[in-house]
């Protein structure tokens, strides 16, 4: 691989993520890919390995895996999968100002707004294809498995916005978190759930099966169950199993019987 | 496949499972008969379900199997409809529940235990596809119809391929390749999902046991695939190949093709050996750990209760959301490294603090803007009055020689020593945010107002 090629799988991997040397029954090879495999098939291990470093420099990694490793890879077939390197700084081209303008509905939402709801709907799409299916995080192999469909999406997204307005600000839902998924009204989960299956396609973390149908990457799956100790389980403080103090929460969805109106008023202050 | 064969070799056991016989009752008759249509009908569904789902699974390595190809050749060959062939992918995706004895050491009855690892197929949660895959047990039973026992046994049918080039079998040859290929497929992505997991103490002592008659097993067909290749290129089978190609007809594979098949398998085996160390090692390893179940629908809840604040949410987007590259063009900066230096106010003198610097020959702009403001600067602060930048800008001493000096004008502020006042004491001040100029190239300097004063020696507290 020499540095003119190096640039054209680099280029190639920034838009599409990662690279199949087959294309199996169910799909078709992108355009160029063909070719892009064709280097990385032919490079010599030296090669890789200065093209592993120059990905270094942007905190990212080149994973390969055979037929061998998953089902999904064409039978003698090989992919490489352009990865975030979890202990690697994140080069300054990546962003996720696309991410903001797209999940936001309405003019000057704010970046906590837009992360907000991104959160939520992602948390509502890692129990449809982790929780719901028994899968664990480290269960790359499922990643076939980890189908769900867009109804499916929308439908986590209203009734866990249903539980967060039981729940309320009285018994202890943090107000802004309140505020901004209390605010939503009809069609626009709808929509946030649009722009986020479209976010998550653009970046090939899932791929779109048909008009309603989704399915987990290889890509997703296999950067999820590297960096979610690292990073995400860190960030947002989630215990193994669960998260700090989830007892109070079972009790509080548990006793979820209207309550008589205790101190009604005693938030009112100032 | 010899699915006669292994029906036969369970069909009784599977009549004393079922059998309802109570112990001290009389006997009953073992019939010779047994229910049903007596037309192998049902039978011969479910078997070429097996057959089908393997086959697919070989040739293309997915999770799932489409199944409208199936459910129509099988209602075309038996008259009956989809839906009468659709009933067989429920019987055998449905599990039933088996009981047996276990017996102790000293030969008593331990106990009873049962399993419903019965089903040979499964489909997929959402029941909007028309797929479906076998099972673990579904893959059993195909390997024991075919006669195949797992990868230990391996080497002997990756002999079986050595073999039938010698005999000229070319066709059991492919079969045997493609056999051994979908094996060592199975075995590794085996041990890759159960590295996902974490795996039971006697799992692990297996794996352990055995761990060398993996490796040995692997090697061995190995060093067998790729002689099979080189056997292949030699030119009395080539020759042989050639003569069973034309008398096979012209659906016989070609030379090239058959010699990429046997290339898979090699391939297969030789990415399986080079990875099977690291990974049983990791697999009987005690202290690997793995990420298991979260339940994210609570965690959902709980961080709405409390969220992460800003930055740590900014963080884990970041780290696994969906990223774009920010920008498409490159930023005005990027390129100034490539632009002619115009305006560099660099020397590329060493900078030293020699005053033979300051005399020598070589004109820097330093030099130059000392020795022809120094005197000015030197002079007004001597009258007692302060020289603050925005004077010394608006008085025209940032440039000379039609050149910007700003750096050496700033540096006068940094060190006064440069205006060699030995008499009096420099004191440098500044005014918060009091700065506000236009420069002669037309930039625009804001920020804190320095101001330079000088202060007699004596006298002073």
């Amino acid at each position: 691989m020499n540095m003119i090629e190096m640039g054209q799988v680099f280029a190639y991997l920034l838009k599409y993520r990662y690279v199949e040397s087959k294309s199996g029954d169910q799909k078709r090879h992108r355009p160029g890919e063909g070719d892009i495999a064709a280097i990385l098939q032919s490079c010599s291990p030296e090669a890789f390995e200065s093209f592993q470093q120059f990905l270094d420099g942007h905190g990212l990694q080149l994973r390969e895996y055979r037929d061998t490793d998953f089902k999904g890879i064409a039978p003698g077939g090989r992919i490489w999968l352009m990865m975030r390197n979890p202990t690697g700084v994140v080069a300054p081209y990546m962003g996720v100002d696309r991410l903001h303008q797209m999940m936001a509905l309405r003019e000057n939402e704010s970046r906590l707004t837009t992360s907000t709801w991104f959160l939520h709907v992602w948390l509502m799409y890692l129990a449809l294809i982790y929780t719901r299916l028994g899968r664990g995080v480290a269960e790359v192999s499922k990643y076939q498995d980890a189908v769900f469909t867009k109804t499916q999406l929308v439908e986590a997204v209203v009734s866990h916005l249903e539980q967060v307005r039981r729940i309320g600000v009285d018994k202890g839902a943090e107000e802004t978190v309140f505020a901004i998924l209390d605010a939503a009204k009809g069609g626009e989960v709808d929509r946030r759930v649009n722009s986020f299956l479209d976010l998550m396609r653009d970046a090939a973390l899932i791929v779109s099966i048909d008009s309603d149908t989704y399915q987990q990457t290889l890509l997703g799956a296999a950067e999820f169950s590297e960096s979610y100790g690292r990073t995400l389980q860190h960030y947002l403080h989630i215990e193994e199993g669960g998260v700090d103090g989830l007892e109070n929460v079972t009790n509080i969805l548990m006793a979820d019987s209207p309550e008589e109106n205790r101190e009604g008023s005693a938030h009112v202050s100032d | 496949m010899d699915w006669e064969q292994l029906l036969g070799l369970s069909v009784r056991l599977l009549d004393a499972h079922d059998s309802g016989h109570s112990p001290g009752a009389a006997t009953p008759v073992v019939n010779e008969d047994r229910a049903g249509r007596m037309d192998g009908l049902w039978l011969n569904m479910a078997t070429e379900l097996l057959e089908y789902l393997n086959e697919y699974e070989a040739a293309t390595n997915e999770s799932w199997v489409p199944l409208d190809e199936f459910l129509c050749e099988m209602s075309d060959r038996h008259n009956v409809t989809e839906d009468d062939v659709r009933w067989v992918v429920n019987l055998l995706s449905t599990p039933t529940r088996l009981t047996t004895i276990s017996v102790n050491d000293v030969g008593d009855v331990a106990g009873t235990s049962s399993t419903k690892a019965t089903a040979l197929v499964e489909r997929p949660r959402y029941k909007t596809l028309n797929k479906c895959r076998l099972t673990r047990q579904g893959r059993i039973a195909v390997k024991l119809a075919k006669g195949v026992q797992g990868v230990l046994y391996s080497q002997y049918d990756a002999m079986k391929i050595i073999l039938a080039l010698h005999q000229g079998d070319f066709l059991s040859a492919l079969n045997q390749a493609d056999a051994v290929n979908q094996e060592v497929r199975g075995f590794s992505q085996e041990l890759t999902r159960l590295l996902e997991q974490p795996v039971s103490l006697e799992t692990r002592e297996a794996y352990n046991k055995q761990k060398d008659a993996y490796l040995d097993a692997i090697q061995s067909v190995d060093k067998t695939a790729e002689q099979a290749l080189v056997l292949f290129n030699t030119t009395g089978v080539k020759e042989s190949f050639s003569a069973w190609a034309e008398e096979f007809g012209p659906s016989a594979p070609s030379e090239a093709a058959f010699r990429e098949r046997l290339r898979d398998t090699v391939r297969s085996v030789n990415s399986l050996s080079g990875h099977m160390r690291s990974m049983i090692g990791e697999l009987v390893s005690a202290e690997r750990e793995v990420v298991g179940n979260v339940d994210f629908t609570r965690v959902a809840i709980q961080l709405v209760f409390s969220p992460p604040n800003e930055n740590e949410l900014a963080s884990a987007i970041m780290s696994l959301g969906p990223w774009a590259p920010t920008s498409i063009l490159p930023d005005a900066s990027d390129l100034l490294g490539i632009l002619p230096p115009t305006n560099d106010t660099r020397t590329f003198t060493d900078l030293t603090f020699d005053e033979a610097v300051l005399d020598s020959e070589s004109q820097t702009i330093l030099v130059d803007f000392l020795t022809t403001y120094g005197p000015l600067i030197r002079e007004t602060l001597r009258s007692g009055q302060s020289v603050s930048l925005t004077k010394a800008i608006s008085e025209g001493l940032v440039e000379i020689n039609n050149q910007l000096a700003l750096s050496e004008l700033v540096g006068v502020y940094v060190s006064p020593d440069w205006l060699q006042m030995d008499d009096v004491v420099l004191r440098v001040g500044f005014k918060n945010n009091g700065l506000n100029m236009k420069l002669p190239d037309g930039g625009q300097l804001w920020g804190d107002e320095l101001i330079l004063e000088a202060v007699p020696r004596e006298g002073e507290g």
